[in-house]
């Protein structure tokens, strides 16, 4: 059973509370209790659910929201699966209710009301509210606020009427009962709002790959799985590719959208997918007694989608089942890391090699390209830098990791940045205590192709009826971020 | 954008009228910030007055200005003050206002019972509005508040509207049972029995969600209600809300458990009941065969693999968990998904409660997880400590001859890495549970971890849990790792600065390596003794019991080899005189522990208690708790580190032993259903194909039942079986109608041949005779005597439409305004 319900930022401080009870208690009041009973759950990183304390029964959830930087806390009689996903639909939720990449304090704080509401909406008596967390149906109890257009043209059509002595003495109510006319139980599918017609026809398809690798250098020739690679030096240790294919749907009336997928030869696995994608029923029904498929090839997805944001598909693929080396190293994204330790004469220098390789898609540069340089122990070494064609180096930390960063614009396809640098650790004369390094890392992010390949091939809307629809806006948009591809010594 | 502000000039040009508070207001709709200043500079003196205010948008900006000070937690302005101006607003017209009185009913209404009884009535009549979600809002702010005098007239209502023709409201008398169950009042009991019964027989999913919810919540162990409508509700899974599926499996599952007979398995000829533990099966190929109940839930949890919400995807696993094999588990491919989930989601608390889903379910079936094992290495961007030793835990699961080089590549990589201490241990723990594969693998480890120390290559933290670890590997077979006893011997000896009880480990080693290899103890003990009292107090203590546990052992081997009755030489043994040196030491020491210990030791060997001794020192040690064990002892041993959910959901459920079929009755025939969807008194259709059946999935069983709902009405359900006809419309004459909205029957027109007219005129005919019929619609009368005047001149009308098609379609618009969105199946026209 759900108490309470606090949003924070990430210093801990409230933004918002949602009390659904007269024996809620308030953030101050939890505040306390939370420092005196559970005070690592107050640390960032930390979302373990824990006891308030003082014998109670009472669990205190975390979500942290990293798109957001907002904590959600939360009290219930029970730590379960349902609240976790809550917590994490919720912030979710959010995004897709203000129609956002990511929600500031200030648009929380200006919406009290309606984040009030839709608390409401989806809490019922302490339970979720089954059936009402479609964000569609959360619009039609709490219509949305407009954009800034809107805005102006309902306030000089609200102006116009007043100086024409036309405004009613309780027409304010108008508005949002006229959007609420549009009834729910008159929905064709839950997730969406019945008779829109003043959308803009527009539909966006952003889809987003993270990929995180790791590789060893290897003298080996042979993979270990016995292929000859076409890098004899690396070995991948593991690696996988999280994708996510998001849509914005500003479209009248009921349409059906069809999306081709070409998966170009990669396995996605087992995708999740939103409920409205259509799956295929009878054609399931036959294969009941087979393994359900692995996503592959080109696939269509045809949905009737929630009018605004939503989250279409998500997938991982596994890039240790992808076949040989060549065709593993041609998905970790556009920059490939080289480098080499025991340089120079005194065998104390280090190179660090970035190639970053050309694509036709990609025309923007790279951007925040930070290379971590990882030493292991040595207590009394120091990092030096002799050399680096581009970028800027900053020395070493308390963790012995010294980054290499550059500027958004500074890299761009078929540059070649080297940075050459020693260790300093004349105490060790010993090789075997000698301070090297250990491993490197890249990170960055680039907009224009996946790093698997992956594409939309076709993006169709259904045309049930022409005359109600016009010509629909159509755009893909493709990010590709690296949050960690590692090369280990 | 340039035409907005163009419109906003003009305006303003001609909105000199306006005063200036109406223009600030109306500028500060502009933006929300400009709007929030403008709230927030809201008094308590102004709030009452804008509460008391006849403008609906005075009241709305207080209402906003008490939301915000409540959620914000500012204590400026005591809002519970309020309460009868805020309440009195309940008669508002706008349905936002009254949603804003709702929340702060939720908040208050208990602290003040007499005036929150004023609203009620008002709520009341709110219950009979046309539109559905004012309704549904209604019955929940009724339900909500929580003052037992007003509970008899809450549930007057929930009976009242519990058939409502919205799904809306329905549900949400559904969540008002769950209200008036935990008001603990048996007076209501049976109503609320009645009322849950008839929800959980509704046809819509949004109603059958609702009531689930509530079944789950007060009457879960009633399962025998679910009777009738088990087949359904396994047949309807995916089209009910993604946030009761979950529920609704678990429940299920518990049926399938109680009334459904145990699966069987087959091998051959021979034929055994599913037994609780996988292991207890003994043949290796087998089919499984169970009730075809049980199949179609199983193939209908299937259908949910590719759903977006992670507890659906644990409550299918653990669906397959509790009734199927571990083959089906594999097969379903559910362990695939929850892998994917792992690594996609945001919420660090989920992900933690997988992995002890994982760790539980790879100890039981480690082959199911070994294909996924580089999903449980380390992930090198930020990852809770509590996430990465469950990880190791997983890997150190999953070792087997195969994989073994490759993870202790990667366990070594984590242990000279940069990771916290208890993850480094962690690692350095599963590092030592790859020696259980073979004893090559054991000494390789071994010396590995020898060398570590040797080097003196990692912190104190660490280095401290490793020569546990170690001296956890040697105890279990101390001979065959003297090698590395006598490496350690040089560790202590070398002067590198171990933590201090690191070194109390390792002594503690020697002390149990004495009855087996006695010969180097004595001379480690002389060089220990040199140092005694630079050492630290566990290291000091140690050395004392090493000192004894060495005496007890000589003094045993002098007896076996001297039968003669000789007696030990307590004074000029060396041993013993060693002993007495540490002893001497001891006595003296700050350390009462040590003092204590050394007393005791001392008097055991003085009064020659050897037996003793013997048993107090030289008892044989357990196993060590790193090592898995096999079976059982495993999950035990595991099950402590799992949260009490993820146990539950995993904890075997026993099968039903009493369950008595009977042929020839089946339990599980379907019931009839409540449709109340023939209540509604619009009709709109809608082309998206695939999803019409929704509602309709048990309609067929409404059908043939439904005579008992005719007296609600003429209309029947507006659904079909097989959802192809979900837009057309029977009459109780039999007539099919084809429903359209305005829309697409405007669009359609140019589509439709013309020359079935003629069969309409014919239908019109057959209306005309059936006239006196008293039960039409006010819409369908309305058409007939639209149509009336038609078909008056209707040979006429044929015949020139025949001719000039154009304006017949004209015609047919214009009857098609009277008669709204039913149009005959045959011609749309008209």
């Amino acid at each position: 059973m759900l108490i309470s319900l606090y949003i924070t930022n990430i210093r801990n401080e409230l933004i918002f509370q949602y009390l659904p009870m007269g024996s809620s208690p308030t953030y101050a009041s939890i505040w306390k209790k939370m420092q005196l009973s559970c005070p690592e759950l107050l640390l960032a990183n930390e979302m373990k659910s824990r006891s308030l304390g003082g014998g109670s029964a009472i669990m205190v959830c975390k979500y942290r929201s990293v798109v957001n930087n907002m904590n959600y806390y939360c009290l219930t009689s029970d730590d379960s699966v349902e609240v976790d996903c809550f917590l994490e639909y919720l912030d979710e939720l959010i995004l897709e209710y203000f129609d956002k990449d990511e929600v500031s304090v200030k648009k929380l704080v200006n919406n009290f009301d309606r984040l009030s509401l839709l608390l409401h909406s989806v809490v019922n008596g302490g339970e979720i509210n089954v059936g009402f967390l479609y964000n569609n149906r959360i619009q039609n109890v709490v219509p949305p606020v407009h954009d800034l257009r809107k805005i102006l043209n309902e306030t000089a059509h609200t102006i116009m009427n007043q100086s024409s002595g036309a405004m009613r003495s309780a027409g304010s109510g108008v508005a949002f009962n006229a959007s609420s006319s549009s009834r729910g139980e008159d929905m064709v599918v839950p997730w969406r709002r019945n008779g829109i017609k003043d959308a803009k026809e527009e539909l966006y398809v952003d889809l987003k790959e993270e990929v995180y690798v790791t590789y060893r250098k290897s003298d080996r020739h042979h993979g270990r799985d016995g292929i000859r690679t076409s890098n004899p030096s690396m070995e991948l240790v593991s690696g996988h590719i999280k994708g996510t294919i998001d849509v914005r749907c500003y479209l009248n009336g009921n349409p059906t959208v069809s999306l081709m997928f070409d998966t170009m030869g990669n396995d996605l696995g087992i995708p999740s997918f939103h409920a409205c994608v259509e799956q295929e029923d009878q054609v399931q029904e036959q294969k009941q007694e087979q393994e359900p498929e692995s996503f592959q090839g080109k696939r269509l997805l045809r949905f009737l989608p929630p009018d605004g944001k939503f989250r279409l598909a998500q997938y991982v693929i596994d890039l240790d089942g992808q076949g040989g080396m060549s065709r593993r190293m041609d998905r970790d994204g556009l920059i490939q890391v080289s480098f080499e330790d025991g340089l120079g004469l005194n065998k104390d220098e280090f190179e660090v090699r970035l190639h970053v390789r050309e694509s036709i898609a990609v025309v923007d540069p790279v951007e925040d390209l930070v290379v971590t340089l990882q030493f292991s122990n040595g207590n009394d070494s120091n990092v030096k830098m002799l050399r680096a064609t581009h970028g800027t180096f900053v020395g070493q930390d308390e963790d012995r990791q010294c980054s290499w960063r550059f500027d958004s614009d500074e890299i761009s396809a078929g540059t070649l940045p080297v940075l050459r640098g020693c260790i300093d650790d004349s105490k060790h004369v010993q090789q075997k205590k000698r301070s090297c390094l250990t491993s490197v890392a890249v990170r960055y992010g680039y907009p224009g192709e996946l790093a698997s390949g992956c594409r939309v091939t076709r993006l169709d809307v259904d045309v049930a009826s022409p005359r109600v629809r016009g010509k629909v806006f159509k755009g893909v948009r493709c990010v590709t971020r690296v949050p960690a591809l590692t090369v280990r010594a | 954008m340039v035409d907005s502000i163009a419109h906003i000039a003009s305006a303003l040009e001609s909105a000199k009228a306006i005063t200036l508070e109406a223009a600030a207001i109306a500028t500060s709709k502009l933006g929300e910030s400009s709007y929030t200043h403008y709230s927030n500079r809201i008094n308590g003196k102004q709030l009452r007055t804008l509460l008391n205010s006849r403008n609906p948008r005075d009241v709305k900006d207080a209402m906003k200005r008490i939301i915000t000070l409540m959620s914000s937690g500012d204590s400026s302005i005591d809002t519970s003050t309020y309460f009868a101006d805020v309440v009195k607003n309940i008669t508002s017209d706008d349905i936002k206002i009254k949603r804003l009185i709702g929340v702060y009913l939720l908040r208050f209404a208990e602290k003040e019972p007499n005036l929150t009884l004023l609203c009620v009535n008002s709520l009341q009549k709110t219950s009979y509005d046309t539109i559905p979600e004012t309704r549904a809002f209604a019955i929940r702010a009724l339900s909500d508040i929580k003052i037992p005098s007003l509970y008899p007239m809450v549930l007057h209502t929930l009976k009242r509207v519990v058939t409502d023709p919205s799904p809306l409201v329905r549900s949400e008398v559904s969540f008002g049972i769950m209200k008036l169950f935990r008001s603990e009042n048996d007076e209501f009991e049976e109503d609320l029995v009645t009322l849950i019964k008839d929800l959980l027989a509704d046809t819509d999913p949004l109603v059958v969600s609702a009531a689930i919810a509530t079944f789950n919540e007060c009457y879960s162990q009633n399962l025998e209600w679910l009777h009738g409508h088990y087949r359904r509700y396994c047949k309807m899974l995916k089209a009910l809300d993604p946030w009761i599926q979950a529920t609704l499996i678990n429940i299920l599952v518990q049926y399938c458990k109680n009334y459904l007979p145990r699966p069987t398995l087959n091998s051959g000829s021979s034929t055994i009941v599913l037994p609780e533990r996988e292991d207890d099966i003994p043949f290796d190929a087998y089919t499984i065969s169970m009730h075809p109940d049980m199949s179609l839930f199983l193939t209908n949890v299937k259908g949910l693999i590719h759903h977006s919400n992670p507890e659906v995807i644990i409550a299918c696993y653990n669906a397959f968990f509790q009734l199927s094999t571990s083959k089906e588990i594999g097969k379903s491919k559910f362990i695939e998904a929850l892998v994917r989930i792992t690594q996609t989601t945001t919420s660090d608390s989920l992900r933690a409660k997988i992995l002890q889903l994982f760790l539980y379910s790879s100890s039981l079936y480690p082959a199911l997880f070994q294909r996924h094992l580089k999903s449980f290495f380390l992930s090198p961007v930020n990852e809770t400590v509590e996430i990465q030793c469950l990880k190791l835990n997983i890997i150190s699961r999953l070792i087997n001859q195969d994989n073994i080089k490759c993870i202790i590549k990667e366990l070594k990589y984590y242990i000279m890495s940069f990771l916290p201490y208890e993850v480094i241990t962690e690692a350095a723990i599963a590092l030592s549970r790859c020696g259980q594969v073979s004893i090559e693998w054991e000494v390789t480890i071994l010396n590995w971890f020898i060398s570590l120390m040797e080097d003196n290559l990692l912190p104190f933290e660490v280095l401290e849990s490793i020569v546990n670890i170690i001296r956890e590997l040697v105890q279990l077979d101390p001979k065959k790792h003297l090698d590395v006893i006598i490496k350690l011997s040089n560790i202590l000896q070398a002067h590198t600065p171990l933590a201090d009880n690191a070194r109390a480990g390792i002594i503690w080693l020697f002390g149990e390596v004495t009855s087996i290899e006695f010969k180097i103890c004595p001379d480690l003990l002389r060089k220990l003794l040199a140092n005694f009292v630079f050492e630290g107090p566990e290291t000091r203590l140690q050395i004392l019991l090493f000192a004894a546990k060495l005496l007890s052992c000589d003094i045993d081997r002098f007896t076996e080899n001297n039968s003669g009755g000789e007696e030990y030489d307590l004074i000029h043994s060396r041993i013993a005189q060693m002993f007495n040196y540490v002893l001497y030491l001891s006595k003296a020491d700050d350390d009462y522990d040590i003092r204590d210990r050394a007393r005791c030791f001392g008097s055991i060997f003085e009064s020659q208690k050897f037996e003793i001794a013997t048993l107090l020192l030289q008892a044989p040690k357990p196993i060590p708790s790193l090592f898995i064990k096999s079976g059982k002892d495993n999950i035990e041993q595991i099950d402590v580190s799992i949260d009490k959910q993820i146990r539950n959901g995993l904890s075997i459920i026993p099968w039903n032993e009493d369950l008595r079929l009977e042929e020839d009755v089946d339990v599980r025939a379907e019931i009839p259903l409540k449709d109340y969807s023939k209540f509604k008194k619009s009709f709109s259709s809608d082309s998206y194909i695939g999803k019409a059946p929704i509602r309709s999935s048990s309609s067929e069983a409404s059908e043939s039942n439904g005579s008992e709902y005719n007296e609600f009405g003429d209309i029947k359900g507006i659904t079909s079986p097989n959802g192809t006809n979900a837009s057309v419309f029977t009459s109780q004459q039999g007539h099919k109608y084809q429903l359209q909205s305005l829309d697409e029957f405007f669009s359609d027109i140019p589509a439709k041949p013309k020359h079935k007219k003629k069969i309409i005129i014919e239908e019109e005919e057959e209306y005309d005779d059936e006239d006196s019929s008293e039960d039409e619609t006010s819409s369908e009368e309305a058409s007939d005597s639209e149509e009336e005047t038609s078909t008056s001149n209707g040979e006429e009308e044929e015949e020139e439409e025949e001719e000039e098609g154009e304006s017949g379609s004209n015609a047919s618009e214009e009857s098609k305004k009277v008669t709204g969105d039913i149009v005959t199946e045959d011609n749309p026209f008209i």
